[in-house]
């Protein structure tokens, strides 16, 4: 939910969402040619704004960074390390048993290509939901026509996730003041009706909602005045020039590093 | 042109669930005075006040808009809700959309009128209830107080001639129910109907012109502040405590200390004594 917070109060925020995604989809696509130097460059720009032009603290955005590259790590490992190479092309190796473990100058290229293009992807991820809340997104897929009934949903999913979520803290708040979570069996007991409150209530929210809705007119459709975002030349051109040049490169450097 | 602007005539109604909410009420919402309808939970307020704009239909008896009986066809309901307001008690169970401008934007948008007219509306709607300032936050990020004047402002800005307040200081603290109160007021001397239920003797005492209780899905009293709150009958009856400035007057008449003078604010007992 911290994403949330810096997605309303960034400096990107007053740009038009569109642009935003455009720039996000294209170079995520770009992120998929293997090549170190683009994935890189993506990596960095994306940094560059989030952290520059958007003020999104520095600490905060490599710590962001930092939560894909554990798992990364981990599935990366079997990739670099290979056994039975031989000796000859390997980097580094011992002998265990009578098997060589080593990384190879290949392995390494492979992993670091795919840990490079990783990052650029989820920075791609990020940038987006740093930058641009849900609702301008969703504001995004209506006018692209998506069906009304898809969006309306989650809209109304996205908003009940905060709802429920306030309603299971003052719960769990509650219960912990009883003991509700001091065994670890009280513990189980107080999650479920925790859990079974939640479902009850909101089924009840559901229907108050629908009625309020209904007495403010709704018949059938969520319409409210979507919020009118100027298109801005100069930030399309801006966003053309830096995925050109980042497709170039890509596509001169892809698969191998000289 | 009738006197009432809201009338029922014997309702009754049952939830699916058989519990007869109300059970043959028959009351007049006069024009142009602050009403508030008390009465223990349960009593049945939310039922009523849902058969003001047409949310439910009674199983028996008839419910009259400005003399005329409501038809429950939907061009007929739409004019009605467009009339009718009604703030309810719990704003997350109200507020849907993102944005405060969004939500507030959801009525007029239904109205079906032209983008500018719809922006001229919010905006004007979130200036009398106070949250100009927060225009595009998230409305999940909103205080209990801020969301609940969020969804009076999603009301005002239908421009509906009765607004129907359920419950709305229920959980506010004095400062914010002293806030809405005067907000209720404005919308009073702007010459909208208001129509309040509340728990709270004390501030029913000092607002309404018009006081109605309700028990049991029934009308047990109707009658000026004073009138229904000097009758202890009716108060033992209702499970509802005297005003406070009602039984200090009381007490000073009593001792002979004031005449037949009712005050109902404290600066007004002040000034008479
Ligand atoms: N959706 C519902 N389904 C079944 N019973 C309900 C429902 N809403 C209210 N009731 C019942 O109807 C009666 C009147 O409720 P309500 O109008 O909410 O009272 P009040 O607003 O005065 O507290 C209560 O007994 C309540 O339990
Ligand atoms: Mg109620």
């Amino acid at each position: 939910m911290l994403l949330d917070g810096f997605a309303y109060s960034n400096r990107l925020r007053n740009i038009h969402p569109g642009e935003k995604m455009a720039f996000s989809l294209i170079t995520m696509v770009i992120g998929f040619f293997p090549s170190i130097y683009s994935c890189g460059l993506i990596i960095l720009i994306i940094a560059a704004a989030v952290i520059l032009i958007g003020k999104v603290p520095v600490k905060t955005y490599l710590r962001l960074m930092l939560l894909p590259v554990f798992f990364l790590v981990a599935s990366l490992l079997p990739i670099l390390i290979n056994t039975g190479v031989n000796p000859d092309s390997t980097l580094i190796y011992f002998i265990f048993f009578k098997s060589t473990i080593g990384i190879t100058y290949n392995s390494l290229i492979k992993s670091g290509l795919l840990f490079m293009r990783s990052m650029a992807l989820v920075s791609c991820l990020y940038f987006i939901s740093l930058t641009t809340p849900i609702l301008d997104i969703i504001a995004v897929m209506k006018k692209l026509k998506l069906p009304d009934i898809l969006i309306d949903l989650m809209f109304l999913v996205y908003r009940q996730l905060f709802v429920m979520m306030d309603t299971a803290e003052s719960i769990y708040v509650a219960q912990n003041a009883r003991l509700g979570y001091a065994t670890f069996s009280s513990g189980i007991n107080s999650l479920g009706r925790l859990v079974s409150y939640l479902i009850i209530k909101s089924c009840s929210d559901a229907q108050r909602l629908y009625t309020a809705l209904v007495s403010r007119g709704y018949e059938g459709e969520l319409k409210v005045l979507e919020p009118s975002y100027n298109t801005s030349i100069k930030n399309i051109i801006l966003i053309a020039a830096i995925d050109t040049v980042l497709l170039i490169i890509a596509l001169k450097t892809g698969g191998t590093i000289k | 042109m009738s006197q009432y602007i809201l009338e029922t005539e014997d309702v009754e109604y049952e939830y699916p669930d058989k519990t007869r909410a109300l059970q043959g009420i028959s009351l007049g919402i006069q024009k142009g005075k602050k009403i508030v309808v008390m009465g223990p939970n349960g009593a049945g307020k939310s039922t009523l006040f849902l058969h003001f704009n047409g949310i439910l239909k009674p199983k028996k008896g008839r419910v009259f808009f400005d003399g005329k009986q409501v038809e429950y066809n939907r061009r007929y309901l739409t004019q009605l809700r467009k009339k009718v307001g009604i703030v309810f008690q719990d704003p997350d169970t109200q507020i849907f959309a993102g944005t405060v401008f969004q939500e507030v934007s959801f009525g007029p948008m239904n109205l079906k009128l032209e983008a500018d007219e719809v922006k001229n509306r919010v905006n004007k709607a979130m200036a009398d209830a106070g949250v100009c300032d927060l225009a595009q936050k998230p409305t999940h990020l909103l205080s209990y107080g801020q969301k609940k004047r969020v969804c009076i402002a999603g009301v005002l800005a239908m421009e509906p001639e009765v607004i129907i307040f359920d419950e709305p200081t229920a959980y506010l603290d004095p400062k914010h129910s002293h806030i809405l109160l005067g907000t209720l007021d404005e919308l009073h001397q702007s010459g909208k109907q208001v129509i309040v239920s509340t728990h709270d003797p004390d501030l029913a005492y000092s607002w309404a012109d018009y006081v109605l209780i309700i028990k049991d899905g029934k009308l047990l009293e109707a009658g000026s502040a004073e009138k229904v709150f000097m009758d202890d009958e009716i108060l033992k009856q209702a499970d509802l405590k005297k005003p406070l400035l009602l039984e200090i007057s009381e007490v000073l008449q009593q001792k002979g200390i004031v005449g037949k003078k009712y005050p109902k604010t404290v600066e007004e007992l002040k000034g008479i004594l």
